[in-house]
């Protein structure tokens, strides 16, 4: 099925296969569309149709808020079912350089295991190796469940055979239910990936400050890999926040104080615990780190006052902590947002 | 020696100059003079705020030359473009001369809140203008959101200055009430984009501007003046 896009700055033409997501379809084929979910909640992929038929896998995605009429549509849950022409309402960005296009693959789960008591870790051994950047996240999907679930890359290498990532236990949600309660090791799953923008490459030239809550970590670790091994921190500084709310829930502190063990002088993590005072334990355990009480967009607030020049950041976690770590990084930090890197899932 | 031959600033958004000439309007008549003469590199034309001249507008002033102009009409504007900014003269009968160094504002009546220079204002008769809220609805430094009379606009406090939009974000229909500003720059934070609080105009990521009324204060009530509307769509 032919699929024909009019942006603000041009036309682009591309080949859905069927049963095929449109923007599946595009980001294949090299068009970026606009997106930032892609998992049917936030809305920035819709477009109205103008010719042909589609139909919407998900119509009550939580997306379909951000649409105003019937013709509206959200492009990462409709599927062409004949030639159809679409129109989005601003302009298209050219695809990054070098940055590996998305395509379905599908793999196997691989050693399945609880990191906390609610937070659990997985491989999944893909069929085919793939490119994907640092902070890049795919989309999964589980045979039987409906829908996509988004999950950032842990792990960073190029000509990746497996794909490493974190998934917090959510009562009701099916895949993390499924993952949780069920020995998933051998399962198959489909898979489309590399998605998302909150990339790090190390041509950047700027300092690195990662504000993380809970498994919004995840993403951050595959960047630090990246950093490391192209000896980022060398030149420049980190700063890593990982919110989470007490010391039981805290996971991946061994990965990071190896992190950080290589750079002493140049990369500070900091872990902030919302609920509870820092365990004497828990800081005598890691002596590198730096601990705090509160949230933590507010403890790094506090440590990086003075300290956003030539800042990139990255943010991912919970919604709520999100928001505001992007009005500290827009209001007290005065970054540009081309320089904070953040994928809103919901 | 800085980046330009010629460095020429506008005010646009202090108290009085937008409401003594249509100053947006001469930045633009001096911007298509500079391009015209094929002088964009060396010449550049700055829309600024407050020169703390308050009630001698509107005013310009030009570096390196260090010589600042008082009171300029629209018709005065080609004689410093070309004499002075293209010329390299400045002219005399224009410059500014109070006598006192530092800030030397006039005593002016307080002035309508009218941003962006709409030439709108307080010229219109008063039956446009309609009652949003009272001054201190709009918290300090905070956004809020307004149905007036059927339209929905946000009022953003900026302190000294206060602000009206059209309330959703033009990307994906979002209140711009959920986002932030710093008193120049206002940030939708469901995707990034920001808009000029002075013009409404877009910068960064944003493709599109904010359609923006004057905003007048009477005592401690806002009113907004829906007629006197200045679009900045995809300026």
């Amino acid at each position: 099925m032919n699929v024909h896009v009019s942006a603000r700055n041009g036309i682009r033409e591309f080949v859905c296969e069927p049963g095929e997501k449109i923007l599946h379809a595009a980001l294949r084929n090299g068009v970026e569309l606009p997106y930032e979910c892609a998992t049917g909640t936030c809305g920035t992929c819709k477009a109205t149709l103008l010719g042909g038929q589609v139909e919407s896998e998900w119509p009550e995605a939580p997306g379909g808020r951000y649409l105003k009429s019937a013709a509206e549509l959200l492009m990462c849950q409709s599927v062409a079912r004949d030639a159809c022409r679409l129109e989005i309402a601003i302009a298209l960005k050219a695809p990054e350089p070098d940055v590996p296009s998305p395509c379905p693959l599908a793999g196997v789960v691989r050693a399945p295991h609880h990191l906390t008591h609610d937070v659990a870790a997985f491989d999944v051994e893909l069929d085919e190796p793939i490119d994907f950047e640092a902070g890049q996240f795919a989309l999964l999907t589980v045979p039987g469940i409906r829908g996509a679930r988004a999950y950032s890359m842990v792990n960073f290498d190029r000509q990746a055979g497996r794909l490493s990532f974190v998934v917090k236990k959510k009562p009701g949600g099916a895949v993390s239910e499924w993952l949780f309660g069920h020995d998933v090791e051998g399962a198959r799953l489909g898979i489309f990936a590399p998605v998302g923008h909150a990339t790090f490459r190390p041509d950047i030239r700027k300092h690195i400050l990662c504000i993380a809550g809970g498994s919004g970590i995840a993403g951050m670790m595959s960047i630090l890999a990246r950093a490391c091994g192209a000896d980022h921190f060398a030149g420049w500084d980190g700063h890593v926040f990982f919110g989470v709310r007490t010391a039981r829930d805290a996971f991946f502190l061994d990965e990071l104080e190896a992190f950080r063990a290589r750079y002493p002088t140049k990369l500070a993590i900091t872990v902030a615990l919302s609920d509870e005072e820092v365990p004497p334990a828990l800081a005598a355990a890691y002596p590198g780190f730096a601990f705090a009480g509160g949230l933590v967009h507010a403890v790094a607030g506090e440590r990086m006052k003075g300290r956003f020049t030539d800042i990139r950041a990255y943010v991912a976690g919970p919604p709520p902590m999100v928001d505001a770590s992007l009005r500290l990084l827009l209001r007290e930090g005065r970054l540009p947002p081309a320089d904070i890197r953040y994928d809103k899932f919901s | 020696m800085g980046q330009y031959e010629c460095h020429v600033f506008v005010c646009t958004s202090g108290e009085t100059c937008p409401t003594q000439g249509d100053t947006e309007k001469y930045v633009k008549v001096l911007r298509a003079g500079v391009q015209k003469a094929g002088k964009q590199v060396e010449v550049r034309i700055n829309k600024t705020g407050c020169f703390s001249q308050c009630g001698h507008g509107p005013m310009i002033v030009v570096y390196p030359d260090d010589v600042w102009y008082a009171g300029v009409q629209e018709s005065d504007l080609d004689e410093i473009l070309t004499s002075h900014i293209l010329g390299g003269r400045p002219v005399e009968r224009l410059r500014y001369a109070p006598g006192v160094p530092g800030a030397n504002k006039i005593d002016v009546e307080k002035k309508d809140l009218a941003p962006r220079g709409v030439d709108a204002g307080a010229a219109r008769p008063s039956s446009t203008w309609k009652r949003v809220c009272r001054v201190d609805e709009v918290a300090a430094n905070g956004i809020k959101q307004f149905s007036v009379e059927g339209t929905d606009i946000v009022v953003v406090n900026a302190g000294e200055e206060m602000f009206a939009f059209q309330a959703l974000c033009p990307h994906e229909a979002v209140s711009l009430a959920e986002g932030i500003h710093d008193g120049c720059v206002l940030t939708c934070l469901e995707h990034m984009w920001q808009f000029d609080l002075r013009t409404g105009g877009p910068m960064g990521d944003a493709e599109a501007g904010l359609t923006g009324y004057p905003l007048r204060r009477e005592g401690e009530e806002l009113y907004v003046d829906f007629d006197g509307a200045a679009s900045r769509k995809g300026a």
